[in-house]
């Protein structure tokens, strides 16, 4: 049996809801149950009142989580793709479906870029992504004036701030062409 | 001019004999970039968005120049031959060579930068160098990709890096690719050896053309398989570590067939030239194979008529493409042969001793 998250053979962790009298069934593996804290410490199992306060929260939490993320129908609002399509071809519709399937891309990712639990990009930094940090940066300073600025009641000074920071705000403040 | 002219000259820097030009061909660096708000090519839909984007990212190519002398061309309107064509001189990966709808390539007249539009991601940019120059290319290759996002806004993610139509590429985008030429521990029957080194540090080993080809004439391609979690440098020091110890041991097997077993690699070596001068009928493989026995026997100094970039040229210049283009006309794969053999004969006849 495979894993539903990730594919890969042998489930450790079987989960069973069952609500309206509806069963549904996920099998994880140990890797993909881990990340979404389903390996349960086994000491945390000799307390049964905690073991009650926390396993139903933490259970329909996760379930819901698995829900949205193991869905095949999960949707791609910008290019049409589900995740069922990518599950199919091994290929991504657009660059925004990153966003959209990354509580699951982000494990899968993990296992095949074998980057040891967490993926992170360490390489070049794009020109782009660079200018949009210390963009916000700038917003970040200039919202901490402004509302030192009203607090102070130098209402000048607010609105020349606010001003700056609209012009900041606007999307195409990059220097690149609208498209 | 058309591609198919360029069937008359081999790739410029083919005869070139790169550093550790013995064993190792060339270096490929390949760069996957795609367009933020944009579908992947394959998602793209046929035909006026994708047409649309195509002559969109033809345009930013144009404005953005990331290089002098480059030239565009859209594969749709190509004939297969001169896609096969460049795809043989690696100017074009499989996938856009026998991919259909609208796709680019632009490429420099020294064939050793090559953009390609729509394969399986928005941009690829490549660069070859003759032998083993990953440092070189990859400055190439980055100089290049620095100049392109000054017009075209690259989808990015802080954790994720570069976004590619496949989680495989993601990050830097970046794969390096190492074409080597191993007769020595294929004659050797060592060649597990590479398979065992290579697999140990991630990386992989191919045929020629990349992933599901076939590893003819001794032709191996290492190249890694991360690309996220390190940075372009660390990458590039895994494949150089590698590549040189496969150079020494190439090296070494060369040197202990020289003095053990002298007289079966001179009869192999001699007994290809035989076929070479006089057969009627050569196939791709038999070529290629036949070749690659010159080869080593030029690097063990056996042989000597010609050069090793003279070979690198006849490896090129003897596939379907190749042949096809020069005669200006589809031929049939049985004729080809004869073509083949004739090219050949003629190479191996002139400089007869």
């Amino acid at each position: 049996m495979g894993c539903d998250v990730c594919g890969v053979d042998g489930v450790s962790v079987h989960l069973i809801e069952v609500i309206d009298g509806k069963k549904r069934e996920v099998h994880l593996c140990g890797a993909c149950a881990d990340q979404r804290g389903l390996i349960i410490d086994p000491s945390a199992l000799g307390v049964a009142t905690k073991l009650e306060e926390i396993l139903p929260a933490a259970v329909s939490d996760l379930l819901n989580t698995i829900k949205k993320v193991a869905t095949p129908d999960l949707l791609c609002e910008s290019c049409g793709h589900t995740f069922a399509d990518f599950q199919q071809q091994n290929r991504l519709g657009c660059p925004e479906d990153y966003q959209v399937f990354k509580s699951i891309l982000v494990g899968l990712i993990d296992k095949i870029q074998k980057t040891g639990g967490t993926p992170k990009h360490v390489g070049r930094v794009s020109e782009r992504a660079l200018a949009r940090r210390s963009r916000q940066r700038r917003i970040d300073t200039l919202r901490t004036d402004l509302a030192a600025a009203i607090a102070e009641e130098r209402f000048e000074r607010a609105a020349e701030l606010r001003d700056q920071l609209e012009c900041l705000q606007k999307p195409d403040g990059q220097g690149y062409e609208t498209r | 001019m058309r591609p198919a002219d360029l069937a008359l000259h081999p790739s410029p820097w083919l005869k070139t004999l790169g550093p550790c030009g013995d064993v190792v061909f060339s270096t490929r660096i390949r760069l996957a970039r795609n367009v933020e708000g944009y579908p992947f090519p394959a998602r793209l839909k046929e035909p006026d968005p994708r047409r649309e984007f195509e002559a969109r990212l033809a345009g930013w190519l144009g404005e953005a120049r990331p290089a002098e002398d480059l030239h565009y061309w859209n594969l749709d309107g190509l004939k297969p031959i001169e896609r096969l064509l460049l795809m043989e001189r690696h100017l074009i990966s499989r996938e856009l060579a026998q991919g259909d709808g609208d796709r680019g390539v632009c490429f420099s007249s020294a064939e050793q930068i090559s953009i390609m539009t729509n394969e399986e991601d928005h941009l690829r940019i490549q660069v070859i160098r003759p032998g083993l120059a990953i440092d070189e290319a990859l400055a190439m290759a980055i100089e290049i990709d620095r100049k392109l996002e000054t017009r075209i806004p690259y989808a990015f993610d802080d954790q994720l890096g570069y976004l590619t139509a496949c989680p495989t590429n993601v990050g830097t985008g970046l794969r390096i690719s190492v074409m080597m030429h191993l007769p020595g521990l294929v004659l050797g029957e060592q060649m597990d050896k590479v398979f065992n080194a290579a697999s140990r540090v991630g990386l992989a080993v191919r045929g020629s053309h990349g992933e599901g080809s076939k590893a003819v004439g001794d032709v191996v391609q290492i190249s890694n398989q991360h690309t996220l979690g390190r940075t372009e440098e660390e990458i590039a020091e895994v494949v150089r570590a590698i590549v040189a110890k496969i150079v020494d041991y190439e090296r070494g097997v060369r040197q202990h067939l020289l003095e053990e077993s002298r007289a079966r690699v001179e009869d192999k070596i001699w007994r290809s030239v035989g076929v070479l001068r006089t057969a009627r009928l050569v196939g791709s493989e038999e070529s290629q194979s036949l070749l690659s026995a010159v080869r080593l026997g030029i690097s063990m100094k056996l042989y000597g008529d010609l050069r090793i970039g003279d070979l690198n040229e006849l490896l090129v210049l003897t596939q379907p493409g190749h042949l096809q283009a020069i005669r200006g006309k589809e031929i049939r794969a049985d004729d080809r042969d004869a073509v083949r053999a004739t090219l050949l004969r003629e190479r191996f006849k002139a400089e007869s001793n």
